[in-house]
């Protein structure tokens, strides 16, 4: 119980939460590689260009999240 | 006798005929959701030779992707369930500040949104095509694993296909198997649409592929 005192939580939580987000914005930047990896083996015209945006905007969505949580928290 | 009125010649309208009318080329533009689609032009594959034409283009049916899209929608309405329920019951979360709550929020429907993008991509990218040469089979799944099949059509055997049950006899889908030559595995196309017209369409070009006799 002393160490929870002595130790600030939400500086934990933070630690945490810029992890697990980290973890997610590789995640996604491996779901960008993969949706260009399987283009290269097979392109619908259109399709593949409007999953290849979906997916751009994704990874910088995931890597906003982390510099406003570094920011925010 | 001489004549009282003579009629101006009127030349007769011109008449196409069918046989006259140009003709389209019979190839179809691919739609973001197609899972059938005949002769269809723009797409294009891997290792494709340059009189490689696609015959068909086969996917899943969309209605196999009803559960996950259910699964989606009552995921975005969590949230706020538990915002209702919260003000009925003590937050066992009381002591996180409402900046790790937005942070939280915001995660967790970036996570829903991953779950429903890698599912739609497992179906989008899970692909049959039939080319005038022989049969495609893309299988993704699970992100990291995809493995593309080429077999030309001189070692299909045999082609067969099922639609078995309600839901399958009602939106017309089943599955399509096949059957290749020696020790290659068989090529399978799974939930499609329409798979009589899939296996008509193999099976009148067994045969017909590139190293035939």
């Amino acid at each position: 119980m002393d160490l929870l005192n002595t130790l600030d939580i939400d500086l934990i939580l933070k630690v945490a939460f810029l992890l697990v987000i980290i973890m997610y914005s590789v995640f996604a930047f491996v779901i960008f590689n993969q949706i260009r990896a399987m283009n290269s083996i097979v392109y619908v015209p259109h399709s593949s260009q409007i999953l290849s945006v979906i997916s751009v905007v994704h990874l910088v969505f995931a890597i906003s999240l982390f510099l406003s949580s570094v920011v925010i928290l | 006798m001489p004549d009282i009125f003579v009629a101006p010649a009127v030349n007769p309208p011109e008449t196409k005929m069918v046989q006259d009318m140009p003709r389209r080329p019979f190839h179809k533009r691919m739609g973001f959701l197609s899972a059938f689609a005949e002769r269809t032009y723009g797409v294009t594959f891997a290792n494709q030779k340059s009189h490689e034409e696609i015959v068909l283009f086969l996917r899943a049916h969309l209605i196999t992707n009803f559960l996950w899209i259910a699964i989606t929608i009552f995921l975005l309405f969590i949230p706020l369930l538990g915002s209702v329920v919260v003000n009925f019951i003590p937050s066992p979360f009381s002591f996180v500040s409402g900046k790790f709550l937005l942070i939280f929020l915001i995660f967790y429907y970036l996570i829903v949104f991953s779950y429903a993008f890698l599912n739609f991509l497992n179906w989008f990218y899970n692909i049959t095509l039939i080319t005038n040469l022989g049969v495609v089979d893309i299988d993704y799944s699970g992100l990291l694993y995809h493995d593309v099949a080429f077999t030309n059509f001189n070692l299909v055997e045999d082609v067969n296909y099922t639609k078995v049950g309600f839901f399958r006899s009602l939106f017309n889908y089943g599955d399509v198997f096949v059957q290749t030559a020696g020790g290659r595995e068989n090529l399978e196309a799974l939930g499609v649409p329409n798979p009589a017209r899939a296996a008509h369409v193999i099976s009148n070009s067994i045969g017909h592929g590139e190293g035939s006799g």
